[in-house]
């Protein structure tokens, strides 16, 4: 590139036409695409990488980070993230920042030239049949290392494009389709057709033993998958063995209690019959939210229909401590987690009525009561405490100044499991992509000097023959008639 | 306190013996003389067998491959690192390698030692043969790749010591009696004081008995060759393992993304030797912050950033 080099306040001499204005242009492109390509630069733009991601270690991020971590980063350095917000990369969220894609299609670009100029140069001497040396299979070698990861760009942005990738809880004995309304969450693809496989999936039962220690051994779902209705497939999904049916893919992911909770209304009819799922807290002491919207009693002096809602709270193995007077729920008992594992299942529940504000358009979250349009049952909002199998009688003001009593009973306990579904066809091109690249740097690193170190063992057997006096190692590469003969 | 399970007995034992080999090498520095050097050798030698030992006895003990938690691992590292140090000793001869070697070694045996864990049962995620390709490739790449660390930190310092010692081979003759070995490829003979009197001049000798900087070069190179491409696949085995276990291949947890530091690290090391300006003492400078890497990798993303993979802590 003689331009390039050329200072860059040459005198014009007379006679010499000054450049136009497109060829200093051209000229200064030039540079730069030299400058943009050239090895140095691929090195401080992956240095650069290097940094995002040291970054996205130890800074807690968004996506993969607990919520807690994330927001107490940003509460402590606000100032450093709203700095590095303005260049493009918001300190809890890197690998999605605007600076890292910038710098991944720098790279990517560069690479491009990269494998095109290369790809090119080995076609040439592929075409022409130059002698296929060492130093050419190396080369090889090297295009298919690089070429690979535009393989695994496509692999990946087209698996996420096409797919969509979600979480879904399914309680013991509850058959879910494989439809958008099911999931929790849902992310698809931008590029995904909306068609999903409308399968039905039900669980049928779920086990997590524990070991000594209290840690669980295993976990397992054991999952029945109906297609039209009828049960096409039956397996237990663990930790590492998923479940797969028509191009969509069910982890176990997590997974939790579900007490079954029955409630009824002052005229004994069954207003509410569902195995709420204990979503937050652990295994030993989860908590979850039951509403009742239509409860189907009008307190006297109201106009409308009133509603209930509790928070509740779950202790598998619930550790009764007495109390005297004070904090105790309202049977006098205290209770405190034991271990994980459903030995004596007790639920609080902390009883509210009034309105579940689901009228006021907002959106609706099934795991958090808003209380603001409702008022405890009891005083203080002290809970109650249901123990499996057990049914409470409670009271509300009726007509005549009576009392209008309704139940809430805890039948039975169940534990729901939670899946990590997706779908993503990328995922075999991304396996490819894998291969290629190994075969491409096995192929660099070892075929080419093995390649070379097998022609100077040929040529060291071969030089006392072909010229006893002179060093071996000195002797020029000849693909003599000799030579073949001696390696046929 | 119930009797330490034989696995740890042996392991014992082996540390005891590294200690020893250790001495020796160190012994070795100043006064050089070969049996000691040899005696060191045979001590790593006969420890390799117990170490080994452990390794199987502990799988025979817990039931499972013996990856499964930081002691384990940092067991099969250390191992993984003591048998590459005896090959290349025994077949190219290099003893001085034995005192970074046995560092490394009796350090990650130490801090095995600190989070040591009972054999036990794994946590359900470690459950399955992806698991044993996965934690086998990364072991495997880690020890062979902190040779290429220890094989550049070499080259630097006789590069270094080569430099002195051009620098007092062009200086007046009054100075030129401290340069250690005086010409550019000399080697000098003697004990590590020699050749002149201060403490600069003296490690610069010593370190001139190392083999050539180009040799040195060569075998950093040789041991990313390969350490790399075993990184690689392991990396793409814990992808695999990701996809299998939890649906997704790669999540960005730090453990993945300090493996995927590691691998960046070492893939600008091999650009950084075909590219003027880089290669020689910048290219092995990359290494050392590989080294550094690696080990943060290895401890300070189990122990003090949660992610996914910090079950191995257990």
């Amino acid at each position: 590139m003689a331009t390039s080099t050329a200072p860059r306040h040459r005198a014009v001499r007379p006679g010499t036409p000054a450049p136009s204005r497109g060829a200093r242009v051209r000229s200064l492109l030039g540079r730069f695409w030299h400058e943009y390509t050239r090895m140095r630069t691929a090195i401080y733009m992956l240095l650069g990488v290097l940094g995002i991601v040291l970054i996205g270690t130890f800074v807690p991020q968004e996506f993969t980070s607990s919520s807690v971590k994330v927001s107490e980063f940003l509460a402590a350095h606000s100032n450093l993230n709203d700095l590095a917000s303005h260049i493009g990369l918001p300190l809890t969220s890197v690998f999605v920042s605007p600076l890292f894609y910038v710098l991944l299609g720098s790279i990517y670009i560069a690479l491009l030239s990269c494998v095109l100029t290369r790809g090119r140069a080995l076609m040439v001497r592929t075409m022409r049949r130059y002698p296929r040396t060492p130093q050419y299979w190396g080369e090889w070698g090297s295009w298919l290392f690089h070429t690979s990861f535009f393989l695994l760009l496509i692999a990946v942005v087209w698996g996420k494009a096409t797919g969509f990738d979600g979480i879904m809880t399914i309680t013991e004995g509850q058959r879910v389709a494989e439809t958008q309304a099911s999931y929790d969450t849902l992310q698809e693809g931008m590029l995904f057709d909306g068609h999903h496989a409308g399968y039905d999936v039900q669980l049928n039962r779920f086990a997590a033993p524990l070991q000594a220690n209290g840690m669980p051994e295993d976990f397992v779902s054991n999952v029945t998958v109906y297609d039209g209705g009828r049960p096409v497939l039956t397996k237990d999904v663990r930790v590492n063995d998923f479940l797969g049916y028509d191009n969509v893919d069910f982890y176990q992911q997590d997974y939790g209690w579900a007490p079954h909770i029955v409630v009824r209304n002052p005229g004994g009819e069954v207003v509410s019959d569902n195995a709420v799922q204990m979503i937050q807290g652990d295994k030993a002491a989860s908590t979850g939210v039951i509403k009742v919207p239509a409860f189907n009693y009008t307190l006297p002096g109201t106009a409308r229909p009133t509603q209930i809602g509790a928070k509740l709270v779950l202790y598998p193995d619930a550790q009764a401590v007495p109390t005297v007077g004070g904090a105790a729920n309202s049977l006098g008992i205290n209770y405190v987690p034991g271990s994980a594992a459903a030995n004596n299942p007790v639920l609080e529940v902390q009883l509210f009525v009034g309105d579940l504000g689901l009228d006021s358009g907002a959106s609706q979250d099934v795991f958090s009561l808003d209380t603001s349009g409702m008022r405890p049952f009891f005083d203080g909002a002290a809970p109650f405490a249901l123990q499996l199998h057990q049914t409470v009688t409670l009271g509300l003001p009726a007509a005549g100044g009576g009392t209008a009593s309704f139940t809430v009973s805890f039948p039975d306990l169940k534990q729901f499991s939670l899946f990590h579904v997706k779908k993503d066809s990328g995922v075999p091109l991304v396996y490819t992509a894998f291969i290629l690249t190994m075969v491409g740097l096995l192929t660099k690193l070892y075929l080419r000097p093995f390649l070379e170190r097998r022609q100077r063992r040929r040529r060291a057997t071969l030089s006392p023959v072909a010229l006893p006096v002179s060093q071996p190692g000195a002797l020029p590469p000849q693909p003599s008639v000799r030579e073949e003969v001696l390696t046929r | 306190m119930t009797d330490p399970p034989l696995s740890l007995t042996l392991f014992g034992v082996a540390v005891a013996l590294y200690v020893a080999g250790l001495a020796g090498f160190l012994l070795y520095l100043p006064f050089r003389r070969r049996p000691i050097a040899n005696t060191a050798l045979t001590l790593v030698a006969l420890a390799w067998p117990f170490h080994l030992a452990s390794i199987l006895t502990r799988a025979l003990e817990a039931g499972h491959w013996p990856l499964g938690n930081i002691y384990e691992y940092s067991t099969g590292i250390s191992f993984v690192v003591a048998t590459t140090f005896l090959v290349i000793a025994l077949r190219a001869g290099q003893r001085l390698l034995g005192v970074p070697a046995m560092i490394v070694t009796i350090a990650l045996m130490s801090v095995a030692y600190m989070l040591y864990v009972p054999p036990g049962d794994l946590v359900p995620a470690l459950h399955s043969y992806w698991l044993t390709i996965h934690v086998t490739s990364m072991a495997t790449a880690s020890g062979l790749l902190v040779f290429s660390s220890l094989f550049a930190m070499f080259f630097l310092v006789r590069q270094w010591a080569d430099g002195f010692a051009l620098a007092t081979a062009a200086a007046p003759p009054k100075l030129r009696g401290m340069a250690a070995g005086g010409g550019g490829a000399a080697v000098m003979t003697g004990s590590g004081g020699g050749g002149g009197g201060g403490f600069v001049p003296g490690l610069a000798g010593a370190v001139r008995r190392l083999p050539s900087a180009a040799s040195l070069d060569s075998w950093s190179f040789r041991f990313v060759m390969i350490g790399f491409p075993v990184w690689t696949f392991g990396v793409m085995m814990g992808a695999v393992w990701g996809e299998h276990a939890w649906g997704r291949y790669w999540g960005w947890d730090p453990k993945e993304t300090f493996s995927f530091i590691v691998w960046v690290v070492f893939a600008i090391y091999l650009h950084a030797r075909v590219t003027y300006g880089w290669k020689g003492s910048r290219a092995a400078l990359i290494t050392v912050v590989g080294f550094v890497a690696i080990f943060a990798d290895l401890y300070a993303v189990n122990l003090w950033i949660a992610g996914l993979h910090s079950y191995a802590r257990a």
